[in-house]
């Protein structure tokens, strides 16, 4: 039997009288990979953020397995100040924070690591760059780095590919992808381009305040009626009309 | 070299000495401070703690209190109190920071004209002087910006974290309400100590000043704080040797001097690196 790494039972989360999230319950296993979708405003961040611990919980529990290190990449950089002054490689070391003890420095062991990640995104030569000088694309690679480099066991994205055109997407989901077959992270994401997402994940969890399916993606196809915001024809759809398009 | 005999002659008395450490000392804590207030966006704390730090000075002398006993407590406390209304959501920073100012300041004139005899004492809080600067200044000022300096180094990337992305420093575990408070603390004590020396009106360039000089340099968060550090004690420097020369008042002819810094690195920067 496999141990659960996070367990959410029966939770709520309020702002002030209004419940954005009901009564949410779902495991994530070793390995998982989870994509959460749903009609704008409906929950799916607020969950993330009660998951994070960023957003107190008014019922229920979330049980996080002891030790586990969450890579965190959020849907921007969080200053969207492009005069921020900051390198690639000082914002991917702010990954490494969160194993280390006061008075945090860093060492050639953190430096490596960072190495290693940039290495393997391919983003070697930005390193020394200031963030802000980078495209929307590079920043996103930038966050993931940050995100890798404190080698977690489970990544947490909120839109992470929104900001990517598609090729980049494909890319992009191709590598999260790689981390869960290979380095065996999990990782759960909240996206509105299920169409891409789809063929990667091994669930589906799709919200409306309350968790209104949770399976596979094909099981998800089938549930024609699950909703009007998801027409799961139309996600066939635009799968085919990408692939003839490419072939133009 | 007669001129720069002149410029250094400044210093062969003791005022234009002490004014010399405790210049030093605020222009370090001030701009180190700055630095994680600027990039956070929240660098008009400093403005509205000054204001505070005003009228607190008019409550010190109605009372006959040592203005800058009452003045440290009050200002931290309102320095704590804006950093929770603005935690909570319940107002933003800048209208937090717009009240908390203009409140004070009403309350600091009205104490003027009740008080009467003091305005004389309360202009000289305005624009500050080094006249008055005494030796417990000095020792003030040199032990808080060692600990402000403390602060920053062994807290440096938990800082920076947070100042970038106080999300992704809460998930890494990095208590950013501990650490959001000690720089509202800090925050506080950097205007209390300047503004005898500097004046309550014009304090809070010495948080904004250095590193918004520091970030035409477009380098990393490191880099940025030590030339911001650079920049700003340089100019407090000059700045004294400068007035003293001219008969300038101090605060204003180093306000004066960032300014100047400001257009020259910006206009440089324009011209050698069009390209970002
Ligand atoms: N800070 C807040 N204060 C009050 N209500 C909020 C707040 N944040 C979100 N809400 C409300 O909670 C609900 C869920 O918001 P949430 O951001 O979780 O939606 P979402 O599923 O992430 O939507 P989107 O697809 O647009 O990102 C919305 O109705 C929203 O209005
Ligand atoms: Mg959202």
């Amino acid at each position: 039997m496999e141990i659960n790494q996070i367990a959410v039972s029966n939770v709520t989360v309020k702002y002030f009288n209004y419940e954005a999230v009901i009564q949410a319950s779902f495991e994530v296993k070793p390995k998982d990979f989870i994509a959460i979708i749903g009609a704008n405003g409906s929950g799916k961040t607020t969950l993330i953020k009660a998951l994070l611990g960023l957003k107190s919980i008014s019922e229920g529990t979330i049980f996080k397995s002891k030790d586990l290190n969450i890579g965190y990449l959020p849907q921007h950089t969080a200053s969207d100040d492009r005069h921020f002054p900051a390198t690639v490689e000082e914002i991917i070391g702010m990954g490494r924070l969160s194993k280390k003890r006061f008075p945090k420095r860093m060492n050639t062991d953190d430096y490596l690591e960072i190495s290693k990640v940039l290495e393997y995104l391919d983003i070697v030569q930005l390193r020394k760059k200031r963030i802000g000088t980078l495209s929307g694309g590079q920043q996103q690679r930038v966050l993931l780095a940050r995100a890798l480099v404190c080698e977690p066991d489970i990544l947490i994205m909120d839109e992470p590919t929104s900001a990517l055109d598609q090729s980049m997407r494909d890319q992009f989901f191709r590598l999260l992808k790689t981390l869960n077959d290979e380095l065996g992270v999990s990782i759960i994401l909240v996206t509105h381009d299920i169409a891409t997402a789809g063929e990667f994940v091994n669930r589906v969890i799709y919200m409306d305040q309350r968790i209104v399916f949770d399976g596979s993606f094909e099981h998800f196809c089938e549930k024609k009626n699950l909703s009007p915001f998801i027409h799961t024809h139309d996600i066939q759809l635009t799968k085919e009309e990408r692939e003839t398009d490419g072939v133009d | 070299m007669e001129w720069i005999e002149l410029l250094f002659s400044a210093f062969r008395y003791t005022f234009m000495v002490r004014a010399l450490i405790v210049g030093i000392a605020i222009a370090l804590s001030s701009s180190f401070i700055g630095s994680f207030l600027v990039l956070k966006k929240f660098s008009m704390i400093g403005h509205g703690l000054s204001h505070v730090a005003f009228a607190a000075v008019a409550i010190g002398l109605v009372t006959n209190t040592a203005p800058l006993i009452i003045a440290m407590p009050i200002v931290v406390l309102v320095a704590i109190f804006i950093l929770k209304l603005n935690e909570n959501a319940q107002l933003h920073g800048d209208a937090a920071i717009g009240l908390t100012a203009t409140f004070a300041m009403a309350l600091g004139t009205t104490l003027a004209s009740v008080g009467g005899g003091f305005k004389v004492d309360l202009y000289s809080y305005l624009f500050g002087s080094i006249l008055t600067i005494q030796q417990i200044d000095v020792w003030l000022s040199i032990v808080f910006s060692i600990i402000i300096s403390l602060v920053v180094m062994l807290y440096y990337h938990d800082l920076f974290a947070m100042t970038y992305d106080e999300s992704f420093a809460i998930v890494s575990k990095i208590k950013t309400k501990r650490l959001n408070t000690i720089l509202a603390i800090l925050t506080g004590i950097t205007i209390v100590i300047g503004i005898r020396a500097i004046g309550t009106i014009l304090i809070s360039s010495f948080i904004v000043f250095p590193t918004v000089i520091a970030m035409q340099f477009s380098k990393g968060f490191k880099v940025t704080i030590l030339i911001a550090a650079t920049s700003s004690i340089v100019t407090v420097i000059l700045g004294l040797m400068v007035s003293y020369v001219f008969d300038f008042p101090s605060g204003s002819t180093i306000v004066l001097l960032n300014g100047l810094l400001f257009i020259v690195v910006y206009v440089f920067n324009r011209i050698l690196r069009p390209a970002h």
